[in-house]
């Protein structure tokens, strides 16, 4: 389970491989969560990121664990979904 | 010469003066940010400012020493010894060049070649600390949209890339313009930058070569770029040359001045309303005693302006030390002692010559190689002190090394060796008056003359050049714990020009402001006068006085050519026949005092390098 809602804060954990970003998607969309923690991710796949770009959810500011993830990944993400 | 080029002349060698200050600061505190940024600044714009003029040698070297000290700052290379010593180097040579182009208006010869080994020694000195070359390499991939069904991560492959600096996602529309969001196709855009080289990436992205484009970019670029904004914001680099309170000091008197000014005006109208003389008189006396007390403060003021402080001067001496001890292997750190001493500007000026010659003798003569300074007990590294101060009107300047002193017994020996002294007047000598004979033309204690000191420049022309400035030297030493020389000068000095003439085995000294013109008369021209001499200069009969007749010297025989001084006196042309013209000098003439005073047609006495005094004659009052 990599994918997991609680209340309105949708937690990615471990690695979330590409069949990941449609149950993403479902979540942001349907769900009402609009909220995402990456802190316990361990890799994104590019469809899982491409996801977050779409639905534009805050992320919260735990840094993962990870070092990519936290050097990288939540930077560029952040950057990304502060534009426009 | 172009305007820009004359501002980076006045510019560049603070720039310098900055940069090294910085590097020296930097080395005393090792990774002060204030002082790398100081640093970084000075050498960022001297590299911009050179890269205006068609110049590549200079430019070069600057850019080779602001990337070396770029990658300092951004933390990809250590500031090791090496590196500090290849940018002062570089600083160095830079105040070279400037010099040069200030004089000819181009760099020397050969600065494509000392560029090259600045260039050189920056590089080396990265390597030699083990640090890899700095090459930036910029990705920009941007992912076939129908990845995601052949097994492609583009996120994966960025989490593989060596030595990532920076990652930037983003996200393309669809050109399709279908929904805003589609799982199955790959509309990310990734941009990076990596410190690894093409090469190295090209192997990581193999297999979507065809969708990423890699560019190396120059890292000095890109650091120049990040650092413009705080290089706008720096007001330092602006200096203000001329202290803002004596600037207002001035205006304020010229304030004063038309003030006085306006009196006049006043006493003008009563005049012409027929005021009486006597009560005009009155008047006039009192605004002339104003308007005189103004000007003079006004004269003072202005020459004033000439007194600059000396320690930034002093500050220029580490750098030069440091690279005149680097190729002698001496270990020699350079304090400063500011005493906040302000001196004439020509005074200052005048000590750089000598100073730099003391300065080379204490640290190749002085200063012992480590391992004789950690054997006698003294630390490895040797400390030469720079201090000025003002005292009783004078400027006190101070060098003291922590030595070796200097030997009395070396110094006799080689006085004996050299003929300069007999052997039993050497013995007689106090030991004081032994070192002093270093001070004498032709005397060289270095058992072996080096590229340094071997100059063909002793004691004796930095004696000169102070007596010169109307200073003297002082000299002390102790054997085993270092020399101390002294100069003691004036603060402000009024150099006055002079011709130097021969007559008879003398001497003399004549105010060139004095001196109309210097011509040759042939002995047929010289036409007799009555009991004198006249002869014809521009259409005039000028009369001839032979300068011997004038000093009491033993006349010289009249059937020769002789050259001639016109001088005026009592606004007549006057000839004065001097036997030869020996040069030209400016010289600090110090009024003739006690019996000389007493003496016509004395302006003064100078004293000369040699330390013989040279007398300044009043030509019109000699004549008259």
């Amino acid at each position: 389970m990599s994918v997991r809602l609680d209340g309105t804060i949708v937690h990615l954990e471990g690695v979330c491989g590409v069949e990941e970003a449609e149950t993403l998607a479902a979540q942001l969309d349907e769900t009402g969560a609009w909220q995402v923690d990456l802190s316990g991710c361990a890799h994104l796949h590019g469809a899982v990121v491409q996801a977050l770009l779409a639905f534009r959810p805050k992320l919260t500011e735990n840094p993962a664990e990870d070092a990519f993830t936290k050097e990288f990944l939540q930077p560029a993400l952040a950057l990304a979904l502060a534009e426009r | 010469m172009d305007e820009l080029l004359a501002q980076f002349l006045v510019e560049g060698p603070e720039l310098v003066q900055q940069g090294s200050d910085a590097l020296f600061a930097l080395e005393r505190t090792p990774g002060d940010r204030r002082s790398l940024d100081d640093a970084f600044r000075a050498l960022h714009t001297l590299k911009g400012s050179a890269g205006l003029f068609d110049m590549p040698p200079l430019e070069n070297a600057l850019h080779a020493a602001e990337d070396a000290l770029g990658a300092v700052r951004e933390g990809r290379r250590h500031l090791t010894q090496a590196v500090l010593n290849a940018l002062l180097a570089t600083l160095t040579q830079t105040e070279r060049w400037l010099a040069a182009l200030q004089e000819s208006g181009d760099l020397p010869p050969d600065a494509i070649q000392i560029a090259e080994v600045l260039i050189r020694a920056l590089d080396d000195s990265a390597h030699g600390a083990g640090q890899t070359h700095s090459v930036l390499t910029a990705i920009r991939y941007r992912p076939d949209p129908q990845c995601f069904f052949r097994g492609d991560d583009p996120i994966k492959l960025m989490r593989g890339v060596p030595k990532l600096v920076e990652l930037k996602i983003g996200l393309h529309a669809r050109e399709d313009g279908g929904a805003p969001y589609d799982p199955f196709t790959c509309l990310l855009e990734l941009d990076a930058v990596s410190a690894a080289s093409p090469d190295e990436l090209r192997a990581v992205f193999r297999f979507v070569l065809d969708q990423v484009e890699l560019t190396a970019i120059e890292s000095g670029a890109s650091v120049a770029e990040a650092s413009e904004i705080t290089l706008a914001a720096d007001p330092s680099l602006r200096t203000l040359r001329v202290d803002v309170q004596k600037l207002e000091g001035l205006a304020g008197l010229v304030d004063e001045l038309v003030a006085a000014k306006n009196g006049l005006a006043g006493i003008l109208g009563a005049a012409r309303e027929g005021t009486a003389a006597g009560s005009l008189a009155t008047d006039l006396s009192a605004q002339y005693g104003l308007l005189d007390r103004l000007i003079g403060r006004v004269h003072q003021s202005v020459s004033g302006l000439r007194m600059v402080p000396v320690t930034p001067f002093l500050r220029r001496f580490p750098r030069l030390v440091r690279e005149i001890a680097a190729p002698l292997g001496r270990d020699v750190e350079v304090t400063i002692e500011d005493g906040a001493v302000e001196a004439d500007k020509d005074v200052i000026e005048r000590l750089f010559e000598p100073l730099t010659h003391l300065l080379r003798n204490a640290v190749d003569h002085g200063v012992e190689p480590a391992e004789q300074r950690v054997a006698a007990g003294k630390p490895a590294r040797a400390v030469i002190t720079l201090a000025a101060e003002a005292q009783g009107g004078r400027l006190r300047l101070r060098l003291s090394d922590d030595g070796r002193g200097i030997d009395p017994m070396q110094i006799r020996a080689t006085a004996e060796k050299r003929g300069l002294l007999p052997a039993d007047r050497l013995a007689e000598l106090s030991d004081q008056e032994a070192i002093e004979l270093i001070f004498l033309p032709g005397f060289s204690t270095a058992q072996s003359v080096s590229a340094l000191s071997g100059r063909g420049v002793g004691m004796d022309a930095v004696r000169a050049a102070v007596l010169r400035l109307g200073g003297r030297v002082v000299l002390s030493s102790r054997l085993g714990a270092g020399t101390t020389i002294e100069m003691i000068l004036p603060l402000s000095i009024s150099l006055t020009k002079v011709i130097v003439v021969s007559d008879g085995d003398q001497h003399y000294g004549v105010p060139m402001d004095r001196v109309l013109e210097t011509v040759r008369v042939a002995a047929a021209q010289m036409v007799p006068i009555r009991a004198g001499q006249a002869f014809n200069w521009r259409d005039r009969t000028v009369p001839l006085l032979a300068l011997s007749s004038l000093t009491g010297a033993a006349a010289a025989p009249r059937d020769r050519e002789r050259k001639v001084l016109v001088i005026r006196a009592q606004d007549q042309p006057v000839g004065l026949a001097v036997d030869g013209i020996v040069g030209r000098l400016d010289v600090a003439m110090r009024p003739a005092e006690g019996l000389l005073a007493a003496m016509p047609g004395l302006a003064g006495t100078t004293m000369l390098g040699n330390g013989r005094v040279l007398v300044i004659l009043d030509p019109e009052a000699l004549v008259a």
